[in-house]
């Protein structure tokens, strides 16, 4: 009956595009990812790409700023986007502004939000003749160590962020009403009403932004390679980027090792990730 | 055409373009665009086929051929003439698509679509080692037999040959480039400093730029993966001075690199530059055409790079150009002086060119060669070394910078390693900037480099690795 | 109380929209400016009003760069992003809605294979090695199929929530006023989740038109570039000319900002519907 009513071959189109380009070449890659490989011909080497990723220095740096890039800019996106999500959300005039403002930048390609803040966060940009106006020190946003990673985070979180605002909007808006009039008929103020009624509620939503924001930032690495290229040294580099570079120099069979420990360790962190949200959200 | 029309009422540039290619006419050449070839490149281009008429000879309308390159700037503009003149002359059109001026991007770009068939018609590509990556027997025209071979030096046809085959692969592009010191001759006068002959000399010398004066004695333009190799690069001269095998042997893995004295002096040179305090204060930030600007103001005194930045000098700072002079890198004595080079990039022709095509490329390949299309290159920029081709010579108007490095090739030259090895690890610049800005000390770098260079030479396939 | 924290409430409204002055609208003023300024003026990166207004000379330079290159980069990224939107919401709206339908057997596999295909990064290189077996790669169809099957599974998914609050007897009455299975799909259910469509529309054509990954490793210089390479490549041919730079990058992010401004609300609806399945 189900079969007649709800023929397979409709999914099939869907099906067939994704597995052949999605599904087909991810599994081939944990073959290549066991060679070296020239796009011709492949010679099968075990393991030894793997070991050669884990061996290069820019790895090591890369595996610590990917977690510290994907921490930062995931957590700032979730809570600045609930945050001002409630904002736009309470009725107030300048909400809706604020909402198109924030997802202002996320119409913007990566190539432009890169030059722009390339030359705004130049040693001799507007941002450092402001500092210096006010008689502080240059700082050198994309070429200092110690702070290139930070700018590159702020610069997601800037790009980022409307598309938290907007889902989170989404999830506010869909919460009934009648909740928060029955809870003001019990006397609970602003504080109240978030932490009993909003913030459960909201749950699922959180759960979709802090996944999609996570998952973006363990394993994008454009906007930062247009900003610094992964450096200076590899204080920016992150495993995409270092992906990247391995492309760029031919070597397509480590480059493919090194996506598949990619997708391990994103697939190590987000699947407990999820499931411990969701636990979080049926305890609640 | 009528830029050129326009350009030959300009007496001055008239006298320039005379002296670019030294087999032309001035004046009727550049007036009728080159439709009427020089007597010198009429008897190479009697070419079998056709008649003896040049313009009855190339017709190709209708005919549009895709050339990709990634050079940039003022020489993008020279191609961009080298190209005008050629539609002028054959009614062919040519679209340009412009790769990523990141070497490793582009040559990527190129090896890819190689292996997937998808190569343009014509592309610019690195010639020495670098040209095995594409595979040229499968992809690359042999261009051996083409009577116009002759227009091109015989040193250059001799690296774009096949020693096997005897398959000649490429006509030059742009042209060579030596790597040296290059410095602002009014501050070293207005300090009274002389040309130092060694390493301990030039450091002197930057001392006494940097306590006496507000000036920074070395621009070290590491903001760009090319700005920060330059230096070390051009340290090969003096590593194949102490060992002429040296690139072979490395590839064959007879010998680490930190077994030769020399190589590691690249990396220490750098060193010295940081830890000294001869650079400017952020030299991540310093690009090459700040760099460029500074040594020509004056803001700087000294600018390791190649030849190519009196391009970058005449395009940003032009009324700089006759302050600038040229001296060898300098090294541990002053009798071992020499200079390490790169050749022009070459214009490689698609072997699977389709045949409707094929004669009109191999038409252009034939015309870059010639006079006419050097003098539309110099219309746009002033060549800052050899074009590698028979009969043509540096024109009047090259800078004296330009002129004292190319007195340095005959003397004493090597091509830089990258000729005769391609083993190179992703990371190169990396670890060059972050000796540059005091991260790694010589020592760490080495590691680093050889761990680097042997996982490419892994990937590679390399044997011995 | 009341009056205390709408005071309140306006200071806070106050600095909020200053803030935006510094975080945002500083740089799209100095984008906007600079592109406008001559050379020398525009490398000076300040915020000065130029000295010689040179907007109509910067912006004519761009469109005649290259005989109307960026044209042809317009025409590209326009046929990439529609018909990669158009395959993307009628492959993703029929498959949900019989994965959604049916349970157990193929569907049970499919729902775990698109699950991961949200988590999963694409293997770049095979994915270049498939195109190239289907004789589709550095082509815009190679590309086109490259965005729908990145794209597909979280459509799939925002589609297979909206689908499950559908409930079955509208199919059963569909199927009763004698609709065969294909119409029932394309003209009842089809419809019915048009705030998904709405959404997916407009989130991921901005989302293909500013792609910039998936454009550089699956067509990179075929010559049919699109919008954000032809940007790339002038930053790399136009190192220090931030005026005419900043000129192309302001072209190519103008069609995607009108469409925002017009359907800008629509895209709420569309999420809103969406979050309601929970």
């Amino acid at each position: 009956m189900n079969k007649k009513r709800y023929p397979m071959w409709l999914a099939v189109p869907g099906l067939l595009i994704y597995i052949t380009i999605f599904v087909i070449p991810t599994f081939a890659s944990f073959y290549f990812s066991m060679t070296t490989w020239n796009l011709k011909s492949s010679v099968f080497t075990g393991f030894e790409n793997f070991i050669s990723f884990f061996t290069m220095t820019s790895t090591r740096s890369a595996l610590i700023n990917t977690a510290i890039y994907a921490t930062v800019t995931c957590s700032a996106k979730v809570i600045l986007g609930l945050l001002i999500a409630q904002y736009v959300c309470s009725g107030i005039r300048t909400g809706n502004y604020l909402k198109i403002v924030v997802f202002f930048p996320t119409l913007l390609g990566n190539v432009v939000i890169g030059t722009a803040f390339q030359s705004v966060l130049d040693p001799g940009g507007i941002v450092n003749q402001a500092l210096t106006g006010a008689g502080l020190p240059v700082v050198r946003f994309l070429t200092d160590k110690t702070i290139a990673l930070a700018t590159c985070c702020a610069i997601d979180i800037w790009k980022g962020l409307g598309t938290a605002v907007i889902i989170f909007v989404a999830g506010l808006s869909a919460i009934p009403r009648d909740y928060y009039e029955a809870s003001a008929i019990d006397g609970a103020t602003g504080r109240k009403n978030f932490t009993r009624i909003t913030l459960p509620l909201i749950i699922p939503t959180i759960n979709t932004v802090l996944t999609l924001s996570l998952i973006g930032g363990l394993r994008d690495y454009d906007l930062i390679y247009t900003l610094t290229g992964g450096g200076p040294g590899y204080s920016t580099e992150v495993i995409g980027s270092v992906v990247y570079k391995l492309f760029s120099r031919g070597s397509y069979g480590l480059a493919t090792a090194g996506n598949v420990i990619l997708f391990v360790i994103v697939s190590i962190i987000v699947f407990p990730l999820n499931s411990f949200v969701s636990k979080w959200e049926e305890r609640l | 055409m009528k830029k050129f029309a326009a350009i030959t009422l300009t007496a001055a540039l008239v006298a320039s373009l005379a002296g670019c290619s030294s087999s032309g006419t001035p004046g009727t050449t550049a007036a009728e665009g080159g439709a009427k070839t020089t007597e010198a490149a009429k008897e190479t281009k009697g070419n079998e086929t056709q008649g003896e008429q040049p313009s009855g000879k190339w017709d190709f309308s209708g005919i549009t051929l895709n050339v990709a390159h990634s050079t940039t700037g003022d020489v993008s503009d020279a191609f961009d003439a080298q190209f005008a003149a050629f539609e002028e002359l054959t009614g062919a059109k040519i679209e340009v698509e412009h790769l990523s001026s990141n070497a490793d991007e582009s040559e990527n770009t190129l090896q890819v679509r190689a292996a997937t068939g998808n190569l343009p018609d014509l592309w610019q590509t690195s010639i020495g080692a670098k040209l095995q990556n594409i595979s040229p027997q499968d992809n690359i025209y042999d261009l051996s037999g083409q009577e116009w071979l002759s227009n091109i030096v015989d040193s250059y046809r001799e690296i774009v040959t096949d020693k096997e085959t005897g398959a000649v692969y490429v006509v030059p592009s742009t042209t060579s480039n030596v790597a040296g010191v290059f410095y602002n001759k009014k501050v070293y006068e207005d300090m009274g400093l002389e040309i130092p002959e060694t390493w301990e000399e030039f450091l002197a010398n930057c001392e006494k730029i940097k306590t006496g004066s507000e000036i920074d004695p070395c621009a070290s333009p590491y903001n760009t993966p090319s700005g920060v190799q330059i230096l070390f690069l051009a340290q090969y001269y003096y590593v194949q001075n102490e060992n002429p095998d040296f690139a072979k042997q490395y590839t064959a893995k007879e010998l680490e690199l930190h077994e030769s004295e020399a190589y590691m002096r690249g990396l220490t040179k750098m060193y010295d530059l940081w830890e000294k305090g001869y650079q400017c204060e952020d030299p991540l930030s310093l690009t090459f055409e700040d760099a460029s600007v500074q040594l020509a103001n004056g803001e700087a005194a000294m600018l390791v790079c190649r030849t190519n930045v009196m391009a970058t000098v005449e395009e940003l700072a032009p009324e700089g150009i006759d302050n600038i002079g040229f001296f060898p890198l300098p090294d541990k004595d002053n009798k071992s002086l020499g200079v390490a080079t790169w050749m022009p990039p070459g214009w490689a022709l698609n072997k699977n060119v389709p045949a409707e095509k094929e004669e009109c490329a191999l038409a252009l390949m034939e015309f870059l060669t010639t006079g006419e299309s050097i003098d539309a290159y110099c219309t746009k920029t002033t060549p800052t070394g050899a074009f590698m081709l028979n009969g043509v010579d540096l024109p009047d108007n090259v800078s004296t910078a330009v002129i004292e490095a190319q007195s340095w090739v005959d003397k004493a030259s090597s091509p830089v390693m990258e000729y005769f090895s391609d083993i190179k690890g992703s990371n190169m610049a990396t670890i060059l900037q972050m000796v540059g800005t005091g991260d790694y000390t010589p020592d760490q770098a080495i590691t680093e480099i050889e761990q680097d260079n042997a996982i490419d030479a892994q990937q590679k396939g390399i044997a011995g690795w | 109380m009341v009056r205390k924290r709408s005071l309140l409430s306006k200071i806070v409204e106050v600095i909020i929209v200053l803030a935006t002055l510094v975080t945002h609208w500083i740089i799209f003023y100095f984008a906007i400016l600079t592109s406008g300024k001559e050379k020398a003026e525009a490398a000076q990166l300040t915020l000065d009003l130029p000295e010689k207004w040179n907007f109509i000379e910067n912006y004519t330079y761009v469109f005649q760069y290259q005989n109307g290159a960026i044209l042809k980069a317009f025409k590209n990224s326009l046929i990439l992003t529609v018909s990669s939107i158009l395959i993307l919401v009628l492959v993703a709206s029929a498959t949900a809605y019989v994965l959604q339908r049916r349970t157990g057997g193929i569907g049970a596999i499919s729902n775990k294979l698109i699950l991961a295909g949200l988590i999963v990064p694409a293997a770049i290189i095979p994915t270049y090695w498939m195109l190239d077996r289907l004789h589709i790669a550095n082509t815009l169809p190679g590309l086109i199929v490259v965005e729908v099957a990145t794209l597909f599974p979280f459509a799939t998914m925002l589609y297979k929530g909206y689908v499950s609050t559908i409930p079955g007897e509208i199919d059963e009455a569909a199927i009763i006023d004698g609709c065969g299975p294909f119409a029932l799909f394309a003209r009842v259910i089809f419809p019915m989740v048009k705030p998904i469509t709405a959404t997916v529309v407009i989130l991921r054509s901005i989302v293909v038109y500013n792609d910039f990954q998936n454009p550089q490793y699956y067509m990179s210089g075929s010559g049919s570039q699109t919008v954000q390479l032809f940007v790339f490549s002038l930053k790399s041919a136009w190192t220090t000319d931030y005026g005419h730079l900043f000129a192309a990058a302001i072209i190519v992010s103008l069609p995607i900002i009108i469409l925002y401004l017009f359907l800008n609300k629509k895209i709420l609806e569309g999420m809103t519907a969406g979050a309601v399945k929970g």
